[in-house]
């Protein structure tokens, strides 16, 4: 076995050992989201034996929350790119030591992304027919394809540099550098391609906009680095990793400028579908007015644009955002505000009216709630995981010894 | 470790092992498919021995769990023929007869039930706008007064959204211009519903139900044998019936003569001489999805 | 073993191939006959123990169920039947037409339904498209005494969708 193998099974061992040692709340938090996900994989088992007749979709409404979650996820994980480019593009410092933290959280929620298109699909036994790639037409199979590559490519550096601080050696940056570069890129291809998803169905007026790419940068842009910023103050109190204040200041920084440009591209698709009045723009009304006495979504799209507002608003004024509590909520109401404008302003919408005109209103069921809910606590089951292992590392607490 | 720590982590064992216990009792509910059916090829892959061996099993097993003996054929399209199908909407009179009889012809599930074709009842004063359409008419006799009944289908369209959009080549347009659907590939991500335009595309949220004496027995590979649980079907123009020469199972029943259907390349055809002499119109012709199925009044 | 699609963005959709022949597609298409439809035919059977009584008056004795809602108000069964003929129908000037070909009087004022009718556009044709057809005579949707098509009712209306509350 060559030295990297042994150091790796090392560096395997020694991180399970971080995994499995933690105080009282470690586990009790682990415990938490263990329950959830229980509850979610026999609700999943559920629906594999009933078929999809156990979500609240039907052909009117196809996707659901699974595929609502999906869509706001990949956002997330493109917006980890965010503290790699002031990091590695600009030279930033200050940024450069929490960069793997945000790439885990990239690993992580690309992993609820495949989980939640997993739960979707009708014949999840199937997934093999993807060898018979619909390669380039399908924005599908595009999505697949990218998000597996982010996938491997976040996999790589993070292992590789976490790694490397384990075995005590500097990382060649010939290693890594040209990947992290490549991340960048991919990053905003990742979110583009999901953008084209939605926007290449013509069927769809709601997305079929060329701003609806812009859109999706912008908001998984203001929403993931808002994630980031709570993730990393959490890590600096519970974790006691160094997080520096110039490192959040410069994030806060991004999400003001992303939010304002996010709530400036809302507000233009709203005059441009609104002021002709053309047929258009039927799913706009009933998203923001209600339709034909349907008007479920209007208090949700309304509470989200209250709570981007709230945080632009938030990041651009230093009274408030040198507050720590302030910005943690200005941050909470952009994360949780971008969610419900993917989910509710977007993706639901854009199936009101039917093709054929009919007006069918869509919640999500018990079981929806119970999987969706049980693949968020995987998703952060996984990223404590990860956190776990790599922070000791990273604060040099954990090395691998040099045993004969 | 501390005590405590321990203790937590007592708690998270259990939680798990509580799931796991859970997960296995719940697995034995599940339906899963056979071997033959997890590893069958994509239809364009299969073999003529292939194809026998398949529509052998399928047809036994429809047997076995219905008592019905069925014929499964896969008619190739015929060279040279391009099918189109037109519709007179000054006639059509919202019957819904070609409804049930797809219904019938297809084994279209009645709970839940799947409907190849809706009709839609519109207002007559202003055009064809199909927001303010009603496919759920019902109880007064048909036609009501100034209304008009506008029914909608998979248009079989040339440039179809829905084949762009499936990510493993489970649906593709045939020679013949029929889109047709490969159940046993199709995945069920119902990106296809997504991208259809005119709601023609259907998924089976549970597993089809259809009574063992509603079965049609004359079944193609690619139109209307038993589908299951977790994939998408839509109307075949009923190639099964078709490509053999015979009319579509709407058309028969059409009670007005409303449905009209042919062969484009055949200048006798009805359909051409539709196409010649009537000013038909497509639906949702800025979408460019180039339909088959044309709409006229007289 | 990655099957490149066929249809990819901005290639030009398939169209009518026309560079093939076309197959022997449209035979024959023959008009399904009336008279053996008609449950009295033929109306000599009794018409000749009869004398043909031309003054026009509300029929009391036989063929009671006959009112005619036909178009104008200005004549009535003997605009189309025949007094000395009963089991032929005749046209405006005289020329007589049998049951059968009754589409030929129909055609006679409704000049442009019985030109879409024998182009096959109006009606129901069934049978074969790649082969013989056959074709329906006016009387066999439209009763000649009322022709109005029939009102009417219509199949069940589709099933909501699930999550839609039922009233």
């Amino acid at each position: 076995m060559s030295s990297a193998t042994l150091d790796f099974s090392r560096f395997v061992r020694a991180t399970a050992r971080s995994m499995l040692r933690g105080s009282r709340a470690y586990w009790l938090w682990l415990a938490f989201l263990g329950a959830w996900i229980v509850l979610g994989v026999v609700a999943y088992l559920h629906q594999l034996n009933v078929g999809l007749f156990a979500t609240n979709m039907v052909d009117q409404v196809p996707w659901g929350a699974y595929i609502a979650n999906f869509t706001y996820l990949v956002g997330m994980a493109a917006a980890a790119v965010m503290l790699v480019i002031p990091a590695y593009v600009y030279d930033d410092h200050a940024l450069h030591d929490v960069v793997v933290l945000g790439e885990l959280l990239a690993v992580a929620v690309l992993m609820m992304c495949l989980m939640f298109v997993m739960v979707d699909i009708g014949r999840p036994d199937r997934v093999w027919h993807f060898i018979r790639f619909n390669w380039p037409s399908s924005m599908l199979t595009w999505d697949v394809i990218v998000l597996n590559g982010y996938l491997a490519l976040n996999a790589w550096i993070t292992t590789y540099l976490v790694f490397t601080k384990f075995r005590g050696r500097t990382p060649d940056r010939k290693k890594y550098v040209p990947f992290v570069f490549v991340a960048i890129v991919w990053a905003v291809s990742i979110h583009t391609v999901t953008a084209f998803l939605y926007g290449g169905m013509g069927a769809r007026a709601h997305w079929s906009t060329a701003i609806l790419a812009p859109r999706f940068l912008a908001s998984a842009f203001a929403a993931g680095p808002s994630l980031m910023i709570i993730a990393l103050g959490e890590i600096r109190d519970r974790m006691g990793f160094p997080v520096k204040d110039a490192a959040l200041n410069r994030l806060r920084q991004i999400v003001a400028v992303t939010m304002l440009i996010n709530l400036f591209f809302f507000f233009s698709e709203i005059f441009t579908e609104l002021y002709s009045f053309k047929e258009h723009a039927t799913s706009m009304r009933y998203m923001l007015f209600g339709l034909r006495g349907h008007a479920k979504l209007v208090p949700y799209i309304w509470s989200a644009v209250a709570l981007d507002v709230f945080a632009a608003l938030v990041f651009v004024s230093k009274p408030l955002y040198s507050r720590p509590k302030v910005l943690r909520a200005a941050c909470a109401a952009a994360v949780l505000g971008v969610w419900v404008e993917k989910g509710m302003g977007l993706v639901i919408p854009g199936f009101v009216p039917s093709p054929l005109g009919e007006i069918v209103d869509y919640t999500p069921s018990f079981t929806e709630f119970c999987v969706s809910a049980a693949i968020w606590a995987a998703g952060a089951l996984v990223y404590t995981l990860l956190l776990k292992a790599a922070v000791p590392i990273e604060l040099g607490e954990v090395r691998m010894e040099k045993a004969s | 470790m501390s005590e405590q720590e321990q203790g937590s982590r007592r708690v998270f064992l259990k939680v798990l092992g509580l799931g796991a216990a859970t997960a296995a009792a719940s697995a034995c509910g599940s339906s899963a498919p056979t071997s033959e059916e997890f590893f069958r090829q994509h239809y364009k892959k299969l073999t003529p021995e292939d194809k026998k061996r398949i529509f052998a099993k399928i047809e036994a097993e429809t047997l076995a769990k219905t008592g019905v003996r069925t014929h499964i054929d896969d008619p190739p399209p015929i060279e040279g023929v391009e099918f189109a199908y037109a519709l007179n909407l000054s006639v059509c009179n919202g019957s819904r007869r070609c409804v049930e009889a797809c219904a019938r012809e297809n084994n279209l599930p009645d709970d839940p039930e799947i409907r190849y074709i809706r009709v839609l009842e519109i207002d007559m004063d202003g055009g064809v706008h199909l927001d303010d359409s009603n496919a759920y008419y019902d109880g007064e006799k048909v036609p009501e007064k100034k209304k008009f009944y506008l029914p909608v289908q998979c248009q079989q369209c040339d440039n179809p959204p829905c084949v762009k959009a499936c990510p493993v080549q489970a649906t593709w347009k045939e020679p013949d211009g029929i889109v047709v659907i490969d159940y046993s590939w199709c995945i069920g991500c119902r990106f296809c519903v997504v991208a259809c335009p005119y709601f023609a595309r259907h998924f089976n949220f549970e597993a089809p139900n259809v009574p063992p004496e509603r079965i049609n027995p004359n079944q193609g590979y690619l139109s209307n044998r038993p589908r299951f649980k977790g994939v998408v079907e839509k109307c075949t123009f009923c190639l099964h019936r078709t490509r053999k020469g015979r009319m579509p199972a709407c058309l028969e029943a059409c009670p007005t003569g409303a449905r009209k259907f042919g062969n484009l390349n055949d200048p006798n055809s009805d359909i051409r001489k539709i196409l010649e002499t009537k000013r038909v119109y497509i639906l949702k012709e800025e979408l460019a999805t180039l339909p088959r199925f044309y709409y006229y009044f007289e | 073993m990655i099957a490149l699609s066929s249809c990819s963005i901005g290639d030009e959709p398939a169209r009518l191939h026309t560079d093939h022949p076309p197959p022997a597609a449209s035979g024959e298409v023959s008009v399904a006959p009336r008279e053996p439809l008609l449950p009295t035919y033929p109306c000599s059977r009794c018409h000749d123990a009869r004398t043909p009584d031309p003054r026009e008056r509300t029929l009391a004795a036989f063929h009671t169920q006959k009112i005619l809602h036909h178009g104008t108000q200005k004549g009535w069964c003997y605009r189309c039947h025949t007094p000395d003929d009963v089991d032929h129908l005749h046209l405006a000037d005289g020329t007589k037409v049998s049951f059968d070909e009754a589409y030929e009087l129909c055609g006679s004022c409704h000049g442009d339904k019985l030109r879409d009718w024998k182009a096959n556009q109006h009606g129901l044709t069934t049978g074969f498209w790649l082969g013989d057809r056959v074709r329906r005579s006016c009387p066999a949707c439209h009763d000649p005494h009322d022709p109005h098509f029939p009102l009417m009712t219509p199949e069940h209306a589709p099933q909501l969708p699930r999550t839609v509350p039922h009233e």
